[in-house]
């Protein structure tokens, strides 16, 4: 292959391969898409003429520079970042290499990979269409490079390769729904090397002026019978115990586990994880077990996966909303919980003291603290002024305004420094029931922190000062809480209820998305297998299923394609006559495509004079019936035709060559 | 180019069992699905390559949309398949033909062939078991692929088995069949030698003997293919005038005799070539001639039907196609 790529086969490849490093442009770091955009107008340059390429020196050296590059950047060529990076600037110097078709082929492949790449990355309904549009871009490419008429027509090749794309789809749904999974996976996904989104395993209320409401999903609940009040929807998360004065942290924590005894009837639910890139799960209050994932368990209820959520989760859950620990409290435990540091937020322990020493109990005391909260003049907002070092008593004495770390932090202050033991919960609260998809969605919007106080006789019991100070945080999330927010959203999505209807069945399909396409797995298909009453099936029978409709599609498609075919839409009329003319050739008659009816019924009655009178009334009757105002599809006269066809062919028949 | 040279390796075993069970073409020809053979070009694998990881990828992530795709692109390349075996298959050769050509230069194949495929995308090759010069084909746009052969020896030079090669329209698999038409080309001696032109003896110009050099010019006529180079009128052509050639007076009437046994000391393929000199050159020169070649009944004659006849002569002299 000498040729070299055409122009129009030339835009579509670097189009699809721009297509596809937009793909990763958020993902892959600045520099790589530079490297990309630099590349892509090189080439094109250099196809106009108006640039050289590189020398095969130069490229390699390009190419070794820009791998160094990466390695440097990640420190590894593993993991989905630096792989997309890598294939980022790898394409980049394919593309100043790329002559022939066959490099036409690499460069669009990939852009194929990158799509993959992008997909294992992210899998979001919203994605969808664009994933599909970049494909169909590098399969128009390969089109494009792969026959001529598609070289000279972009809006050919579209067709071309979209028409084959749109005809596999049956295939792909088929081997999708038939294809046996793996129960788990072979290797570990390669880290994602992104932050966590949601919440973190650290907390400094005073250094955030502004908490940003992020609409993002942090996860899907569906609940296996009534659900709880949107009041008692606490979902667990980290769990802080370590504070300096400032700054929670999750600490060392090697404390016994403590056994619970269970007092509600347990709650089932399944939970629909979007990626955090950390491995915290969470749960509604004391969990009994999770079923769907590998996890541990700590003393503090907190739960962790054994692996980084890296890519959407599902797990099934039952919980307790009401449990008691019973026994005492660990030394280990109590000293956690109850360690502040020296010397830090003084007038606060004042506060605490004398307030502890009003008190008949941690509970009556606990109960106090919370009234102090409710009647201080404390105000809910999201965008508090920064606190000073002593971050507690800043809030309780001066600024008064915080959202629900801030009001965690301080409580658990006081807790501690009356001698009660208290730990900080971060997590999410309550979640807006979606009635499409049937599941209550929750947001990073509803991320939050509250506290748990360890009572004498009645074990770990929450507190939640942010909800005395703003009830309605509590019932509708921190977005409408804050009076700002209120202001806006109040127009924007509480009143225009269609909006919010629409809202609704767009996150309904990405969770059905989610739910049934990209976490199909081992045991989604044992449960469509049974809905199609064939749970008894066995992995041979889906093998055998999968075969028998791969032979299906196989046909429904040779016929679509026959159909399709100019020649097998000639009418039943030119096929007789086209039987009739293949008769003759057999029998010895020249019949070339530029005679007419005429001349070939001359012919052959001359040179088969046995069947003289048949083949001239055949003759009449197709001219009569193509060009003399018959009815071509008449099934009768059609009959009578074949009629004298095989009668001309009986009567010939010892012409027969060979 | 490469990927053909590689078959070569393997090719006459399965050609050869193709060949066999196929058997001779006849004209027209329409390539049916059953003898059409299909193979992935190494893009193809790439391509094939690219399914994998994406399956194993996809499989291993548990991640569905990851499998999805590469179940898509695995049914792509199913249709694919089909598409490029039908852009072969169906495909007919309604003629194949040369116009006979001296030995030394190329038959001229035309092949008229129709079908679902742009012929932009169809590709001919001439196999052969022993290696043969580069054949480039030439690409037409009126429904006819036109393909060179060198022939280097006079006879009826049958047309070799070809390679009809299709990978349209992704390029990810190959299609092709061996076609064995039965068609062939009339080769004619190569023209050569330099004797002198024989006279019949006794004519009756009443200018016997006399050399056409020392006979009265007449005029000059444009070239016409075939004139021997002797009487192109040299000086005029240094002055700037085209190509001419001198015509004599009473040439048109004079009548030759060119005997094969006449010329002694010569091999049978040297006398051959001396006489398809003569003949080319008196039919240039619109003489009339007789050829006497052993074995033949004399012919006589003038004009371009009789050259040809004359020509298919010395093209076939002893050979078993003789007298054709």
């Amino acid at each position: 292959m000498n040729a070299v790529i055409a122009r129009r086969p030339m835009l579509m490849l670097l189009a699809a391969f721009a297509a596809a490093c937009l793909l990763h442009i958020d993902r892959v770091p600045a520099w790589c898409t530079v490297v990309a955009a630099a590349a892509l107008a090189w080439r094109w340059l250099a196809f106009r003429g108006r640039a050289a390429l590189p020398n095969k020196v130069l490229r390699v050296g390009i190419a070794m520079l820009l791998m160094f590059a990466v390695l440097v950047t990640f420190r590894t060529i593993g993991g989905l970042a630096a792989g997309s990076a890598l294939l980022v600037v790898m394409g980049a110097a394919k593309l100043l290499e790329t002559r022939t078709p066959r490099d036409g082929v690499v460069l669009a492949t990939v852009s194929l990979v990158l799509v993959l790449a992008a997909a294992l990355d992210r899998q979001g309904l919203a994605r969808l269409p664009l994933y599909f549009a970049t494909g169909w871009l590098a399969l128009a490419g390969i089109a494009a490079l792969g026959n001529v008429r598609a070289a000279h027509s972009a809006k050919r090749a579209f067709l071309q390769s979209g028409r084959t794309a749109l005809y596999a789809i049956p295939l792909a749904a088929l081997c999708f729904m038939l294809v046996p999974r793996l129960p788990g996976a072979l290797w570990a996904m390669p880290g994602a090397g992104r932050s966590a989104t949601g919440l973190s395993d650290e907390m400094s209320p005073g250094s955030i002026s502004e908490l940003s409401i992020s609409d993002e999903i942090a996860f899907r609940v569906r609940f296996d019978g009534p659900p709880p009040p949107p009041a008692q929807r606490y979902w667990r998360g980290p769990v802080l115990h370590d504070f300096d004065g400032y700054t929670w942290r999750h600490g060392q924590r090697f404390v016994p586990t403590m056994d619970q005894e269970l007092v509600s009837p347990p709650l089932r639910y399944h939970v629909m994880l979007e990626p955090h890139g950390s491995r915290y799960l969470f749960v509604l209050d004391t969990f009994e077990k999770l079923d769907g994932i590998a996890y541990n368990q700590f003393f503090d209820g907190e739960v962790q996966a054994w692996r980084r959520i890296t890519g959407p989760t599902s797990y099934d859950a039952i919980s307790h909303v009401e449990a008691r620990s019973t026994g005492e409290l660990p030394v280990a435990g109590r000293r956690l919980d109850t360690h502040l540091p020296e010397a830090r937020n003084p007038r606060s322990a004042a506060l605490a003291r004398d307030m502890r020493s009003a008190s008949v109990s941690d509970a009556d005391y606990a109960r106090r603290v919370m009234r102090y909260f409710q009647d201080g003049g404390f105000e809910y907002t999201l965008t508090p002024p920064l606190l000073d070092y002593d971050s507690v008593d800043d809030l309780l004495f001066n600024t008064r305004l915080g959202f629900c770390g801030h009001f965690a932090s301080a409580f658990a202050t006081l807790m501690r420094a009356a001698g009660v033991p208290a730990r900080v919960v971060t997590g999410y609260q309550g979640g807006i029931w979606n009635p499409i998809g049937g599941y209550y969605t929750v947001r990073q919007s509803d991320a939050h922190a509250w506290v748990e106080v360890w009572l004498e006789d009645q074990g770990w019991t929450r507190f939640d000062p942010t909800g005395v100070v703003s009830p309605e945080r509590l019932q509708r999330g921190a977005a409408d809480a804050s009076a700002a927010a209120l202001a806006n959203a109040g127009t924007l999505l509480g009143e225009a209820s269609w909006l919010r209807g629409l809202r609704d069945a767009w996150e309904a399909a990405g969770g059905w998305w989610q739910e049934q396409i990209v976490d199909f797995n081992r045991a989604k298909q044992v449960d469509l297998l049974k809905l199609m009453g064939l749970e008894r099936i066995g992995d041979a029978g889906m093998a055998l299923l999968l075969l028998a409709g791969g032979v299906l599609w196989a046909l429904l498609l040779m016929a679509l394609l026959k159909g399709r075919d100019p020649r097998a839409r000639r009418d039943a009329l030119a096929r007789v006559w086209e039987h009739f003319l293949q008769l003759l050739r057999r029998r010895g008659v020249e019949v070339a495509d530029h005679d007419g009816p005429d001349a070939i019924r001359r012919r052959a009655q001359r040179q088969l004079p046995e069947a003289a009178d048949d083949i001239d009334r055949l003759a009449v009757d197709y001219a009569r019936l193509r060009f003399g105002g018959g009815n071509p599809d008449d099934a009768r006269e059609l009959a009578a035709l074949k009629t004298r066809l095989s009668a001309i062919s009986r009567a010939t028949a010892s012409r027969r060559r060979r | 180019m490469r990927i053909f040279r590689r078959d070569k390796q393997r090719a006459p075993l399965i050609r050869n069992w193709a060949l066999r069970r196929q058997g001779q073409d006849a004209l027209p020809l329409t390539l049916n699905a059953r003898r059409v053979y299909i193979l992935p070009t190494p893009a193809g694998w790439t391509f094939a390559l690219l399914i994998a990881v994406i399956f194993i990828a996809g499989m291993n992530y548990g991640n569905g949309l990851a499998l999805l795709f590469a179940f898509w692109l695995a049914g792509f390349a199913g249709v694919a398949m089909v598409q490029t075996q039908r852009s072969l298959a169906g495909t007919a050769f309604t003629m194949a033909s040369s116009r006979p050509v001296f030995a030394g230069e190329a038959a001229n194949w035309r092949f008229d062939i129709r079908g679902r495929t742009a012929l932009g995308d169809l590709r001919l090759d001439l196999e052969r078991d022993a290696p043969s010069p580069t054949i480039e084909p030439v690409e037409s746009a009126e429904g006819s692929l036109h393909l060179q052969q060198p022939v280097p020896r006079r006879g009826r030079i049958r047309l070799p088995v070809m390679r009809i090669s299709c990978t349209a329209p992704f390029g990810l698999f190959r299609t092709w069949t061996w076609v064995n038409l039965d068609a062939s080309v009339l080769v004619y001696p190569k023209p050569a030698g330099n004797l002198r032109v024989p006279e019949a003896p006794g004519h009756d110009t009443g200018s016997a003997q006399i050399e056409h050099g020392m006979d009265e010019l007449a005029w000059l006529r444009d070239f016409r293919e075939g004139d021997s180079p002797r009487q192109i009128a040299w000086k005029a052509y240094a002055r700037g005038a085209p190509l001419l050639v001198r015509e004599y007076r009473g040439a048109a009437a004079r009548r030759r005799e060119f005997d094969f046994n006449a010329l002694t000391g010569l091999d049978t393929e040297q006398r051959l070539s001396q006489l398809t000199r003569w003949v080319v050159d008196a039919a240039a020169r619109g003489e009339s001639w007789v050829l006497r070649l052993p074995g033949n009944d004399p012919v006589e004659g003038s004009g371009g039907e009789h050259r040809d006849r004359c020509l298919a002569r010395l093209a076939l002299y002893g050979t078993s196609g003789q007298g054709a």
